[in-house]
């Protein structure tokens, strides 16, 4: 009898240990993802030709932290060269609600000039945009390397929308 | 012995066999639904993540199908049909964007996005309409359903259907409201949680009112460059925003008189726009249509300051870089402001230390623009007509001025050519005053007052409609008395 129920234990926790690891599975697969960064979008933070592993974006705008990496895609009216399927990396700058403007190349955010540190001086521009409200559902991101990839960050695109946010890149 | 057939078992239908075999039965129905049921919410879900994020990547050839599928697997999915009414509304489908918001009001969905995007198409039809009652009709519509969505987006609309109704009645009374619609919303998008309630269309609406309400007086008002600045910063490939901040931009040059040293200045700032515009154009060949018009008079007020300041090389490079995009290959715009800018350059004070190179070039370009085969196109020409009188105009100017200016027998050809060079233009602009007034001094200088006779009586015609303290009016006086002396 002992033998028995012995059997049928083993049996069922086989069973609880194939669905846990299926569910664990399941679990890595929708969460992570990895990511070759392609381009110098993100030059010097991330080089180009390295992998990232990216939390694939489960999160709301308001659990999104200022300065976050954000992996996202977009439809380029120009292919972007070596990237067709306009996968790109860019920095979250400005969240709804919030007031965006570049003079001489600085953001300026709610009328604050927001640290920059992380920016190169050869990747800087000199631009000017004028200032913006960042719109519902959307977010203001903009690239580390400013001088070649203006076009392809909200500089060029307008505020990108939430759901165009693949995930947030794991530093 | 022999062999015997084995018994085989029969089916004993008892109760309780039939009983097993109905709840069989039964367990497998419930699965097959929940099976059923299982695939519908998994394909509509991969189906409306797939639009939405296909809708916010910009790919909308791919969510439309995706929103389309969406709804077939689930008819009440409200918030794929409100998407699907958007992109219509964006497409300009207007007929299909209202049957999909009059869908959602009978479905009685709360959200203010039905009332927000029944008042934009009643405005969009406004702004296409031309009788006033259609206008009247379609305003109204338009103004009940924005003060229905009852948020901030729907004062935008308020504000802007009033503006719209202003500008297509000329009503000063609506449009001083208008304006101080705009004031108080401005005031409240200070307010981070009220702007972060704003969609992109809404903010797009509100900085293009404010900017229009701003462009009501004449000539060049920054604070109206600004707001349409920051209209064109949302959707950069929108053409009217960008139309918008061109012709502003053309205002800021023409309206402005700037110094050489200023102007040198801002050559950086004036490459990067224009290194951005032609990146619009080149991903967006459908803009070009829009934006030919306000980048032709852009370009034009560009190259009039940076001459007028002594400075011709900026335009002529601008010229060789627009006739290398593809929009304005095989058109005749480049030329034609080639030419506008030759004229302009001829008609300022030649200078005397380079005058013949200078001529070289002038006689060139005169030749070269008669000889355009564009001009063979009937459509083409009468489009620039105007321009082109303007043109032959000031190149005739030129070569009256260096006549003058270096009087030796050998030139006084060019006093002939440039007689027969402001006779042609008069054939494109016959009522033109500045046309008559230069040929009536050109042949009192040639042939005397009896020859110019005709020419000033002509002019004098055309100045009846000149306002008397306007330079051209003044001009006329100036005139008067030149034709009285001997």
């Amino acid at each position: 009898m002992a033998v028995l129920m012995f059997e049928i234990l083993r049996s069922y926790l086989k069973m609880v240990f194939l669905l846990v690891l299926v569910w664990i599975l399941f679990y890595l697969w929708n969460t992570f993802s990895c990511r070759r960064v392609v381009l110098n979008e993100m030059n010097p933070t991330i080089p180009h030709d390295t992998f990232k592993l990216l939390l694939l974006n489960k999160r709301t705008i308001d659990q999104l932290a200022y300065d976050d990496i954000l992996a996202f895609e977009y439809e380029y009216p120009v292919r972007l060269q070596g990237n067709p399927e306009g996968k790109l990396l860019a920095r979250l700058v400005g969240k709804p609600g919030d007031r965006v403007r570049i003079t001489q190349g600085g953001i300026y955010l709610n009328d604050k000039k927001i640290n920059e540190s992380y920016l190169s001086p050869s990747f800087k521009s000199s631009e000017d945009r004028e200032e913006i409200i960042v719109p519902r559902d959307t977010l203001y991101v903009v690239c580390d390397n400013r001088s070649e990839f203006a076009t392809c960050d909200s500089r060029g695109i307008g505020p990108l929308g939430i759901r165009a946010v693949a995930g947030t890149v794991k530093q | 012995m022999a062999i015997q057939k084995g018994k085989t078992k029969k089916v004993e239908w008892t109760r309780k066999a039939i009983i097993h075999l109905a709840s069989a039965a039964v367990l497998l129905l419930v699965s097959l639904i929940l099976v059923y049921r299982a695939v519908r919410r998994w394909s509509l879900t991969r189906n409306a993540t797939y639009a939405f994020r296909s809708y916010e990547r910009n790919r909308i050839g791919e969510a439309i199908p995706a929103f389309r599928n969406a709804l077939a697997w689930k008819g009440d999915y409200h918030e794929a049909r409100e998407a699907l009414a958007k992109i219509y509304v964006d497409a300009g489908k207007l007929d299909e964007a209202e049957k999909e918001y009059k869908e959602l009001e009978r479905a009685d969905w709360p959200s203010p996005a039905v009332s927000l995007g029944l008042g934009v198409i009643a405005l969009k039809r406004a702004d296409k309409a031309t009788d006033p009652n259609e206008i009247g009709t379609h305003g109204k519509a338009a103004l009940t359903a924005f003060k229905k969505a009852a948020c901030l987006e729907g004062a935008i609309g308020t504000a802007h259907a009033e503006l719209l109704l202003a500008l297509k009645g000329e009503d000063s009374t609506r449009m001083e409201s208008a304006r101080r619609m705009f004031e108080k919303i401005r005031s409240r998008l200070l307010d981070r949680e009220e702007a972060a309630q704003v969609t992109r269309e809404g903010l797009v609406d509100f900085y293009a009112g404010m900017g229009r309400i701003a462009t009501e007086q004449t000539g060049y008002n920054p604070e109206a460059a600004r707001h349409f600045r920051s209209c064109s910063h949302y959707a950069p490939g929108w053409p009217t925003p960008l139309v918008n901040v061109v012709y502003m931009e053309a205002k800021r040059f023409a309206y402005t008189t700037l110094s050489l040293d200023e102007l040198n200045q801002m050559k950086t700032a004036l490459d990067q726009f224009k290194i951005s515009m032609y990146a619009q154009w080149s991903g967006n060949p459908t803009l070009y249509g829009n934006l030919r018009d306000p980048w032709m008079e852009y370009v034009l007020a560009v190259a009039y300051r940076f001459v007028e300041a002594g400075d011709a090389s900026l335009f002529e490079n601008w010229i060789a870089s627009l006739r290398q995009m593809e929009p304005f290959k095989e058109r005749p715009e480049p030329a034609i402001l080639e030419a506008l800018v030759w004229g302009l350059l001829a008609e300022r004070a030649i200078r005397p230390d380079d005058k013949s190179i200078r001529m070289q070039h002038l006689f060139q370009r005169l030749d070269r623009f008669h000889d355009m085969v564009f001009w063979n196109d009937e459509a083409i020409a009468r489009k620039y007509s105007t321009l082109r009188a303007t043109t032959l105009n000031n190149m005739a100017c030129g070569l009256e001025w260096f006549a003058s200016y270096d009087q030796r027998p050998a030139n006084d050809s060019f006093f002939d050519r440039a007689a027969r060079t402001l006779e042609e233009a008069l054939k494109l602009d016959p009522p033109s005053y500045e046309i008559h007034r230069n040929l009536a001094v050109l042949e009192k200088r040639r042939r005397g007052k009896e020859a110019a006779r005709t020419y000033f009586d002509r002019a004098a015609q055309a100045a009846q409609n000149l306002p008397a303290d306007s330079g051209l009016g003044k001009d006329f006086v100036e005139l008067q008395n030149y034709m009285r002396q001997e």
